[in-house]
């Protein structure tokens, strides 16, 4: 091999790993900051019991459950705004079955959040037994799940649909169908 | 037999009419290799009769559940859960793609008729590849339908007492734009097929001339522009009807959207490279199969719903076929490409890094990096789950943290290539074409990145970025070049043909369309980018805030005064209650004026939706109640102010507002316009262009146009590369195009002039052309 062609050779392998490892270090760089752990309000308090989870009061977490009866509460702040307009902290709670964690979240909820949807949170988990929300996310609306359909027709027989039945699920499972977001839409 | 199973028949009848296209093309195609060209030509015929039987069925089955769909058939289970009794007309319709079943009906109609497209110019342009390109369109359409028919029938019917009324169609969907966006983005995304059926076609006949070159690239124009379009309307709309201030939030089933985009995008490029110099013929062939790849592989994340969970996965049946079919379709693609790798040498290579391919192959790399990124942070929750177990999700900062810097390295590089010539630059010709640009980018910061930064910062206590900084010296930069191109090419043409400034302005796009089309749509990636940086990095959100009437909120420059409710006269029959507060916009304690001339109010509601088709189980208050929050935007070119109402309570006469004041978003919308418009006019056909915007001039100059114009467009073989001189500057490559065209009309007139057919002799004797002696004395001629 002639010797040109040989450094051409070296300089493309050098190239290759010098771009390859800058677009690791990015995307590392880029999940390490971004990513939160997902856990269900029962397992979280099942691992407190087992006194296991001092590591996580403090921590961020994506909390996954579903919104309790409960009514909302809400307190608005003492002392006006300065520029105007009151802000409040709703507070609410998430189960899963008779495991409870209180969520207090300064922001607007989803209009799909309703007593007993299933619902994410995450936030910072300040307290055992409490969380303060930066994004409260309801399960998305998109009908190719349609879980309000599969609920409300779960009676009803259909004839040739295979994958209509098997789509119909509890809503502890559901519950793990949560998204990531709401999904706008069809597409 | 009921309607509704005519269309499932319809359904199974289009699918074997799709197997039977596939079949017959692989039979026309064995029997070209035993030599027996009229079979081959009888089967090709055959296959042509499949396309067209496939799309009317489809046509038909389509036409089959819209019917279901007006006639407010309920015992159809999909009209059921998808329409109302009571659902306006126009939504009715487009309940139609509202679901599962339906949008993959829709699907194979809008597969079926690219399928019908291919075949059709096939045989009216004399495409040798085009039946097998429409063959493997038909072999992924078959799998649609089959899909429809097994695992989403959307004709199944439910069994027992008739439902008295339907589900309705989500009240989200309630918007103008489900009518177009849905159908926009499937014509988009399906297109990616198109491309992809050409290249393995090209593969299979061993095929990559310049026709192949020039076909796949129109296709791929059109798919890229019309996704792009899509892509944006679903911003719209999100931005329009969600109410939560933004137009893009890094979903699965955005970026499902997006990646094939970003590689069509790449693909667009080095399919000039192709044309132009015959290389990057492999990474070609790769780029515009993972594009396809990706589109499919993005409907199997969205509808399989693995990116939310891998055990929903394993009910879904629907996912396991995707993935099944995905496994066929990549081991066949790379199967074929590694068989025919010696079709695809390149004829060339880049000699230097400092050339407009050079920039072009590191846009590549920078497209496809941020593909990359996108792909890796969309499904590294499902593998994270799959290796460890737990569950982890990926958030929006991820995304907007890593292909930031890709962003800015496209920005960068869509104004540097432009200046590079072709091939090599040469020292002196690099330092006369950054000149001028470099000059508009300094000045620019003075005049034009300080002030705007100082403008967006200042509600944010004067916070500096550095990414948006960036962002906005290098759309100054890119201006200055693109500009600085138009300015010098407008001069040469004015060299070569007389014209004035402005008349060689304006034919400059139709003399180079592809070149000033591609320079258009840079500009608006420039405007884009304007309207990116200011609306994501200096947004103003404010926490939800509770307003007595008569109070005002400050927001930005304006504040809103709350003046009390407003309900409709009349309530659409679909809602239960529709409320709508009116804030009135003031600026410097003044109500802001409209075109009206009366105060400018904004009036976000809160809609209340009808669930029918349901009991009430009375378990839980206002089940069947749905709300929707409908937000009201005030648009100009500075900023979008966009308010959402969260809540209200009309006895004690509070409102809970959410306001944003969201920058430059305006631009955006702006950009989309450029980027139609640059690609319409690389899209403008030959016979058209040479007709628009002829410039007055002499008789023989006019003959000369429609020549000039087809000037590295068209002509058999490479016939760019005649005119590219390597290192040739704009002006140089400009006149060259222009003394080519006027070399040909030279060429064809001296065609056209009678041939003399005799010759004469001296001795006076008339010879024909072929003697070489005169027959009389011998002569030699």
């Amino acid at each position: 091999m002639s010797s040109p062609r040989n450094n051409k050779n070296k300089k493309l392998v050098f190239g290759s790993v010098v771009l390859l490892g800058a677009f690791g270090l990015l995307v590392a760089g880029g999940m390490q900051s971004s990513t939160l752990k997902a856990i269900p309000v029962g397992e979280l308090l099942a691992k407190e019991a087992q006194a296991q989870t001092q590591t996580l009061v403090g921590q961020r977490l994506r909390v996954v459950g579903f919104v309790g009866h409960e009514p909302v509460r809400r307190v608005v702040d003492d002392s006006s705004n300065a520029d105007g307009g009151a802000g409040s902290t709703q507070y609410f709670i998430v189960h899963d079955k008779d495991k409870k964690i209180t969520v207090e979240y300064r922001d607007a909820l989803p209009e799909t959040f309703k007593a007993g949807s299933p619902v994410q949170v995450d936030g910072v988990y300040y307290e055992s037994g409490k969380l303060r929300a930066d994004r409260v996310l309801t399960k998305c609306p998109s009908k190719y799940q349609a879980e309000e359909v599969d609920k409300a027709t779960s009676d009803m027989k259909s004839k040739k649909d295979k994958s209509y039945d098997k789509t119909q699920s509890s809503p502890e499972k559901t519950g793990e169908k949560l998204s990531l977001a709401p999904q706008k839409s069809t597409s | 037999m009921t309607l509704p199973s005519f269309g499932h028949y319809f359904l199974l009848a289009a699918l074997a009419a799709s197997i039977f296209n596939v079949g017959a093309t692989i039979f026309a195609f064995l029997e070209k290799n035993r030599r027996d060209p009229a079979k081959h030509k009888q089967f090709l015929g055959l296959a042509e009769h499949g396309v067209h039987a496939a799309w009317i069925l489809t046509a038909c089955a389509c036409a089959v559940l819209m019917t279901l769909f007006l006639t407010d058939n309920f015992s159809v289970q999909y009209v059921w859960s998808n329409s109302s009794r009571a659902q306006p007309l126009l939504y009715k319709i487009s309940a139609f793609w509202g679901g599962q079943g339906g949008s993959l009906l829709m699907w194979a109609g809008v597969q079926g008729t690219y399928a019908l497209l291919v075949a059709n110019s096939g045989r009216k342009h004399n495409l040798v590849i085009a039946p097998a390109a429409t063959a493997v369109i038909s072999f992924v359409n078959a799998f649609f339908i089959l899909l429809i028919v097994w695992q989403a029938n959307p004709f199944a019917t439910i069994e027992g007492p008739l439902p008295p009324d339907g589900f309705g169609l989500n009240p989200l969907l309630l918007n103008p734009w489900m009518q177009i966006h849905p159908p926009t983005l499937y014509f988009g995304y399906i297109g990616c097929t198109v491309p992809f059926a050409f290249a393995i076609a090209a593969l299979l006949h061993g095929r990559f001339d310049q026709q192949w070159v020039e076909l796949v690239r129109r296709w791929t124009l059109v798919t890229w522009i019309i996704l792009f379009v899509g892509i944006v309307m679903g911003g719209i709309w999100a931005y329009e009807t969600l109410g939560w201030g933004g137009y893009w939030a890094w979903d699965p089933v955005e970026n499902a959207s997006l990646m094939p985009w970003l590689v069509l995008t790449a693909f667009l490029h080095s399919i000039m490279l192709q044309g132009r110099r015959g290389i990057l013929k492999t990474w070609n062939v790769v780029l515009v199969s993972l594009s396809f790849l990706l589109s499919i592989f993005g409907t199997f994340l969205t509808r399989s719903g693995i990116v939310s969970s891998v055990h929903s996965f394993a009910e879904s049946d629907i996912g396991g076929y995707f993935l099944v079919f995905l496994g066929i379709c990549f081991l066949f693609t790379f199967g074929l490409i590694w068989l025919k790798r010696d079709e695809l040498h390149d004829e060339a290579q880049i000699n230097s890094m400092v050339s407009r391919e050079g920039t072009m192959l590191i846009g590549n790399w920078v497209w496809l990096g941020a593909t990359l990124a996108v792909l890796f942070g969309t499904i590294y929750p499902t593998i994270y789950e799959a290796m460890q177990g737990t569950r982890i999700t990926v958030e929006q900062s991820y995304f907007n943290q890593v292909v930031t810097p890709f962003g800015l390295l496209i920005l960068a590089l869509a104004g540097i290539g432009p200046l590079l010539a072709w091939q090599k630059s040469k020292p002196v010709e690099l330092i006369r074409k950054f000149r001028a640009p470099m000059w508009v980018a300094i000045a620019g910061i003075p005049l034009f990145c300080a002030p705007l930064m100082y403008y967006l910062a200042k509600p944010h206590a004067d916070k500096w970025s550095t990414g948006a900084a960036t962002a906005l010296f290098l759309v100054v930069f890119l201006f200055g070049a693109i500009g600085s191109e138009f300015w010098r090419g407008a001069k040469a043409r004015q060299r070569s043909t007389n014209e004035n400034f402005l008349s060689a302005l304006l034919a400059l796009p139709l003399q180079n369309r592809r070149r000033y089309g591609g320079y258009i749509v840079h500009l608006g990636l420039g405007l884009f980018f304007i309207g990116l940086t200011g609306s994501s990095v200096f947004k103003i959100e404010l926490e939800p805030r509770d307003l007595k009437i008569g109070e005002v909120l400050p927001i930005g420059e304006y504040s809103l005064r709350f003046d009390g409710f407003r309900r409709p006269e009349k309530m659409p029959p679909q809602l239960v209650s529709d409320v709508a507060v009116q804030m009135t916009v003031m600026k410097n304690g003044q109500p802001l004026l409209g075109r009206d001339g009366k105060p400018l109010a904004l009036l976000p509601n809160i809609e209340i939706f009808k669930v029918t088709g349901i009991e009430n189980t009375g378990t839980m208050p206002n089940q069947n109640e749905q709300t929707a929050r409908r937000p009201a935007i005030m648009t100009n070119l500075a900023h979008d102010l966009y308010l959402a109402l969260i809540g209200y309570d009309m006895e004690q006469g509070t409102a809970t507002i959410k306001a944003y004041l969201n920058p430059l978003v305006m631009w955006i919308w702006i950009a989309v316009g450029f980027f139609i418009s640059g690609t319409v006019v690389c899209l403008i056909p030959d016979h058209l262009g040479s007709r628009v915007l002829q410039p007055r001039r002499s008789k023989s100059e006019l003959e000369l146009q429609p020549l000039e114009e087809q000037v590295g467009v068209n002509g058999n073989g490479r016939s760019q590369d005649k005119v590219t001189v390597a290192g040739a500057s704009l002006d140089q490559d400009i006149e060259i195009e222009i003394a080519v065209a006027r070399a040909r009309l030279k060429q064809s007139q001296a065609k056209q002039t009678p041939v003399q057919t005799t010759w004469q002799c001296k001795c006076g004797r008339t010879m024909q052309n072929e003697d070489r002696f005169c027959g009389n004395c011998g002569t030699p001629r």
